[in-house]
């Protein structure tokens, strides 16, 4: 069954066709990654699917709706839930009230029941603490829960974000390249994690240059280049594609794959 | 316990201590207190949780005491009649400013607030034909409750049972799903939308609710002195207020209230240098960024937790000790 369906997405900036007429779709339960050479609008595409940007023309659905046309907020609170490239954990905060930010979408206290201290709304916040509790037990991060999240080093703030989302609870992950700046046996370990979360019914939908995770783990990957599709298939097929080795590798280059 | 323990004490001692004294002008400083932690509680909501500078609080602040004054020289209307009304006035000026200059960031957004201090000082001036200008507004009646003027002691206990009020109701607000949700707008609001907060909202209602509160405060300022005119409610007052909050600690409920104190009170040990109040403002806040960038309160928790260490007792920096280990 297909999660996310892009048809035909276009981003004009000025002169610049940034994703040119791009479609591809997402299956429920797959891990689909995006890869293609540097500035080959990838992050754009992700940021057009999350609402960040506009779409110039082209249509985005999720689970039959069409999506492109509501605010970030919103398409949060379908379950499309992202990680940044650019790290953007909440420094000043500490772990623990960063994961917990991420149940917003699954609780419901507003202004009035917090102000006025009513029950109900107690009761919600100290569920969601005990729900970040068990997220950061699972990924590892429960010890360093009461230190604000810019004093952990990088590779703990790419988990951090992750967790962060998890608290979400939503349908789709939109991870921007979660394996950059980790070593190997981090990259290990955040394989087998993205494999477990798949098998509790969730989609994974990754950016990634890390090429030997992607062969590895990925059901599916799209290949874009300059803001266009160039492949789209099973790991083994787009390894074969000529003009996905040729976009990675020059032309010529074929002989060496 | 010790906590609990001790603000039992400081309430009892806030309860008690106006009867051991004849000086009214005590009770009235306590008052001005009052005022000011009530502006700095909604200042720090605004600036310190949501991260949003507002330099415009004088202006909610003249609205709270000329709405509530003109109100009742002009048409007669009671304090409890008119101080409501002047903070409905408050929200609804605060979300039609609120809208556009929320959008704003940073030096822009304190700009902008900026400018409306400016012209509110301005019009309050100039607008001679509702504010009478420089000479401010006279005939101010202290608002009765049954029957009973609330001046003096009386003023200070409705004020001190209010500013409690006020204080737990925030501290909730800040401690619950919306707290949370107002400091990830303070720390990335790309970050803090994708988790489905709907950022603008949320900056307009909290500016909505600092805007109310100071325009609560000027209502009691307004009923305190009985008089009002343009001075007290131009751009100084707005930096004293960020000053309470920088100084006794942003994003912290007791640094409003400590702050608040502690500048209300320094005129007092400092009266011969009134003229140059905003040079030692500036001084102070120059010396607290450096020194001390999360206030008294930051400082006095930090030096608990030296002493705490120095005595071998419970470790409280253990978590951030574990992260610096990993990143070594």
């Amino acid at each position: 069954m297909e999660l996310l369906v892009l048809k035909g997405v276009s981003k004009q900036f000025g002169g610049l066709r940034a994703v040119d007429g791009v479609s591809f779709d997402i299956k429920q339960g797959d891990i689909h990654a995006i890869i293609g050479p540097n500035g080959a609008g990838k992050t754009t595409l992700f940021n057009l699917i999350t609402g960040v940007l506009p779409v110039t023309e082209g249509e985005i659905t999720f689970e039959g709706n069409a999506i492109h046309h509501l605010r970030v907020h919103e398409i949060a609170r379908l379950g499309i839930l992202r990680t940044f490239q650019n790290l953007k954990t909440f420094n000043e905060m500490t772990v623990l009230q960063n994961v917990m930010a991420g149940r917003y979408t699954k609780t419901k206290t507003e202004l009035g029941t917090a102000a006025l201290g009513l029950p109900w709304g107690k009761r919600e916040f100290a569920e969601t603490r005990k729900k970040a509790e068990e997220v950061l037990e699972k990924v590892g991060l429960y010890h360093l829960r009461e230190s604000l999240a810019k004093n952990l080093p990088y590779g703990r703030q790419r988990i951090l974000e992750i967790a962060r989302i998890l608290m979400a609870e939503g349908k789709i992950l939109l991870l921007d390249e979660p394996a950059a700046g980790l070593n190997h046996n981090e990259t290990e370990e955040l394989s087998v994690f993205l494999r477990k979360l798949i098998d509790g019914g969730l989609t994974i939908l990754l950016v990634e240059h890390d090429m030997q995770m992607v062969m590895r783990l990925c059901d599916r990957i799209t290949v874009i280049n300059y803001g266009v599709k160039i492949a789209d298939g099973t790991p083994e097929e787009v390894q074969r594609n000529k003009e996905v080795i040729e976009a990675y590798l020059g032309k010529g280059g074929t002989h060496d794959a | 316990m010790l906590k609990k323990l001790s603000i039992a004490a400081l309430v009892v001692f806030l309860g008690i201590w106006p009867m051991f004294t004849t000086n009214p002008y005590y009770v009235h400083t306590a008052v001005m207190i009052g005022i000011m932690v009530i502006l700095a509680v909604g200042l720090n909501l605004l600036f310190g949780y949501t991260g949003q500078i507002s330099l415009a609080h004088a202006t909610f602040y003249a609205i709270g005491a000329y709405a509530t004054s003109l109100l009742e020289v002009h048409a007669g209307l009671s304090f409890w009649v008119t101080t409501p009304i002047a903070i409905i006035f408050a929200v609804i000026v605060a979300i039609f400013i609120g809208i556009p200059t929320l959008k704003l960031k940073d030096h822009y957004l304190a700009l902008a607030t900026l400018a409306l201090c400016l012209v509110t000082t301005l019009f309050l001036l100039n607008a001679k034909w509702l504010t009478n200008g420089a000479e401010g507004v006279m005939g101010i009646q202290a608002p009765t409750i049954f029957g009973y003027p609330l001046q003096g002691v009386a003023l200070y206990y409705f004020v001190a049972l209010f500013t409690l009020i006020i204080f737990i109701m925030i501290r909730n607000l800040v401690n619950s799903r919306v707290g949370i949700a107002l400091e990830t707008i303070r720390e990335n609001e790309e970050a803090a939308e994708s988790l489905g907060v709907n950022v603008l909202y949320y900056k307009v209602m909290v500016f909505a609710i600092s805007g109310a509160l100071a325009a609560f405060a000027g209502s009691i300022y307004a009923h305190l002195t009985l008089f009002v005119s343009p001075e007290s409610f131009a751009l100084p007052l707005s930096i004293e207020v960020l000053v309470i909050i920088v100084v006794g600690g942003l994003a912290s409920m007791a640094g409003s209230v400590v702050g608040a104190v502690v500048i209300t009170l320094l005129p007092e040990f400092l009266y011969e240098f009134e003229e140059y109040r905003l040079l030692v403002y500036g001084v102070i806040l120059l010396l607290v960024v450096i020194f001390a960038p999360k206030g008294i309160v930051g400082l006095f928790s930090s030096f608990v937790g030296f002493v705490r260490g120095k005595l071998g007792g419970e470790k409280v920096s253990e978590p951030e000790e574990a992260a610096e280990r990993e990143q070594v």
